[in-house]
């Protein structure tokens, strides 16, 4: 396994000549790029497995330079968001290639195949010619030979999940994690999914035209997504964000003044610019019976049910609220209602970039 | 792990392939090219330069030797043109100024007039040939006109060199579309001849069995015109008024495509899995 790090590199001519100033991505473990579009990972895993040249900058593994070396070389297996594999071939034959290719052990080659084909449910096809599979079994078997080679530096994954249907994107991404313990590669998973990188991610790097808007672990993109589009795009239900200002008493929500001192600082770092909000998620605000210094008061206007929760639907000084509450509690529509936003819990986002929380 | 991944394999059906579909559509078309000519056949004796064409009795003695011929002619050109096609289209520039500028040279023989083919066929093909029978001291035979070395030589010499661009761009077209396969062999280590066997071939087999189709048709379809092999018939094409056999010919080649046609989305859509 190798640490991958890509510096100032430039893709030839395109939309976004500039893929990230600086891009690492930690040795073992599932890396995920989650990119606002789906050139955006794959362009970035065209960059590490060498299948394009970047016109500037460099292509680190562990510290060694490896932008002018082909993809051989670089030692890196690959699936793509379309099923790969070699059609004429069984599906045994498309497992066990990879490994004879770089071993020449038969034997071994054979043992990973069945290994592989257990761990993917692919054991009652081994003999059947892959190019006769349907997409989602294709794609399984690509996946297969991706993770061939344990000991291969980088396994790149081009959004995997895509050919796969939707009720079984749990199970085939629960085999992919299996995969990927099993090895000893650096894993990056390019994809345009939200819960795929939440899901499997020991690390997100989101880009956002050819930009790193944030990386760091799975945890911190839900709890303090780096921008306004991220807070209400990646969140379900999205984050609340309410256009906020600083007055000399305080913050102000709408017409209500909230005792939150350590957003009022931030903002007062931040003055001059052009609009503040107030970001919380749903499931962080709370319903409670008595006013309270950091409480809106809102009225119902909705409630959604989403099985395990309800999310409610309230209105303040024209400023919608959703909230997050159990299945238990009483709501009545139009009712009032006060919603208290914990301190701890409150983002403030400054020209829609996070700037505190 | 993963239980229910991949559960239905049991039932994928090895389905025919499309090479398989147009090979069968191929023969198909050369019976029935061998159906329609007797209808109506031309002897054509060339005495003294003059092409008098003469009813005879179909499946007479000389015909049999005529479609053997034919057929080899046919084959000899396939053995060459296929292969030569694949490699080129595989060796062709795929990015960039270059890309575009080696396809536009690729299929400039398909636009030369037909004037050009006449005199490589006439001129370069008999003088080629003369100098490899004066290097081989006189070895090659050259005896009744339609048998003869320097006009076969010509014909094959301008089929190869105007056609083999259609199969070019054929595969190159074919073989593009698969760019991730190549890459991930590539990842594999495959060396070039299996990237050939198990990347490149499968994914132009389909481009290359329409090629072949399109081939055989094109040489067959002289062949109704005399019954007695394509040199003669494509050089008396213009000589003589070739009427039923003409239509015979056109005939053979709008029922090749429309079995062409039919196959093709049939087997595309089984080999996507839908």
């Amino acid at each position: 396994m190798v640490r991958i790090e890509l510096v100032g590199v430039h893709l030839p001519p395109g939309p976004h000549p500039q893929l990230a100033e600086r891009l690492v991505f930690d040795r073992g473990g599932i890396n995920v790029v989650l990119g606002a579009s789906a050139s955006d990972g794959a362009s970035c895993l065209d960059v590490i497995a060498g299948r394009v040249r970047p016109s500037r900058g460099r292509v680190l593994f562990d510290d060694c330079d490896v932008t002018r070396d082909g993809p051989v070389r670089r030692n890196v297996a690959r699936a793509f968001a379309e099923p790969v594999v070699y059609p004429t071939l069984s599906v045994r034959a498309n497992l066990e290639l990879p490994l004879r290719r770089r071993r020449g052990w038969r034997q071994e080659a054979s043992t990973r195949a069945s290994d592989l084909a257990d761990i993917l449910g692919l054991q009652g096809a081994l003999a059947t010619r892959a190019g006769t599979l349907p997409a989602a079994e294709r794609q399984l078997v690509a996946l297969g030979r991706a993770f061939a080679c344990a000991d291969a530096a980088a396994i790149l994954l081009d959004d995997p999940l895509a050919a796969v249907a939707l009720p079984e994107r749990p199970a085939a991404r629960a085999a992919i994690v299996a995969l990927a313990a099993e090895v000893r590669a650096s894993v990056v998973w390019a994809t345009g999914d939200v819960d795929d990188a939440l899901t499997v991610a020991e690390r997100v790097t989101v880009l956002a035209q050819g930009r790193v808007v944030q990386d760091g672990p799975p945890d911190d993109l839900l709890s303090a997504p780096a921008t306004i589009e991220l807070a209400a795009g990646i969140i379900d239900p999205p984050m609340n964000l309410l256009a906020c200002a600083v007055q000399a008493d305080g913050l102000r929500v709408g017409a209500a003044r909230l005792d939150l001192p350590a957003i009022v600082a931030a903002a007062r770092r931040v003055e001059g610019a052009g609009s503040l909000q107030l970001g919380v998620r749903a499931d962080d605000l709370r319903i409670v019976a008595a006013p309270r210094a950091t409480t809106l008061v809102a009225q119902l206007h909705a409630v959604e049910h989403r099985g395990a929760f309800r999310v409610a639907s309230l209105r303040t000084d024209h400023l919608g609220l959703r909230v997050v509450c159990e299945v238990t509690q009483q709501l009545v529509p139009g009712y009032r209602y006060h919603v208290e936003i914990p301190a701890e819990a409150a983002r403030l986002y400054a020209d829609g970039v996070l700037v505190h929380g | 792990m993963a239980e229910g991944l991949g559960s239905h394999t049991g039932t994928a059906r090895r389905v025919l392939a499309l090479p398989g579909l147009l090979v069968v559509t191929a023969l198909l078309a050369v019976a029935l090219t061998g159906l329609l000519a007797p209808a109506r056949i031309f002897v054509l004796p060339v005495p003294d330069g003059e092409v008098v064409p003469s009813p005879r009795a179909a499946f007479d003695s000389g015909w049999l030797a005529a479609f053997s011929l034919q057929a080899a002619y046919t084959l000899a050109v396939l053995a060459v043109e296929l292969p030569l096609g694949l490699l080129v289209a595989l060796s062709l520039p795929r990015r960039g100024v270059w890309a575009a500028l080696s396809v536009a040279m690729v299929a400039s023989p398909l636009l030369l007039p037909e004037p050009v083919f006449e005199l490589v066929r006439t001129e370069l093909a008999p003088r080629l040939v003369d100098a490899a029978d004066s290097v081989l001291g006189g070895g090659l035979a050259r005896s009744s006109v339609h048998a003869d070395v320097s006009t076969w030589f010509g014909f094959f010499l301008v089929d190869v060199w105007r056609w083999t661009p259609l199969v070019i761009l054929l595969c190159a077209f074919a073989v593009r579309r698969d760019g991730r396969l190549a890459h991930a062999a590539r990842l594999d280590r495959l060396p070039a001849p299996q990237r050939v066997r198990y990347v490149h071939w499968p994914a132009a087999a389909g481009a290359l069995g329409v090629a072949t189709a399109l081939r055989v048709a094109d040489t067959f379809s002289a062949w109704p015109t005399s019954g007695r092999g394509v040199a003669l018939a494509t050089w008396v094409r213009t000589r003589v008024d070739e009427g039923p056999a003409a239509s015979a010919a056109l005939a053979v080649g709008v029922t090749l495509l429309v079995l062409l046609f039919v196959p093709m989305p049939v087997a595309t859509d089984r080999q996507e899995g839908r």
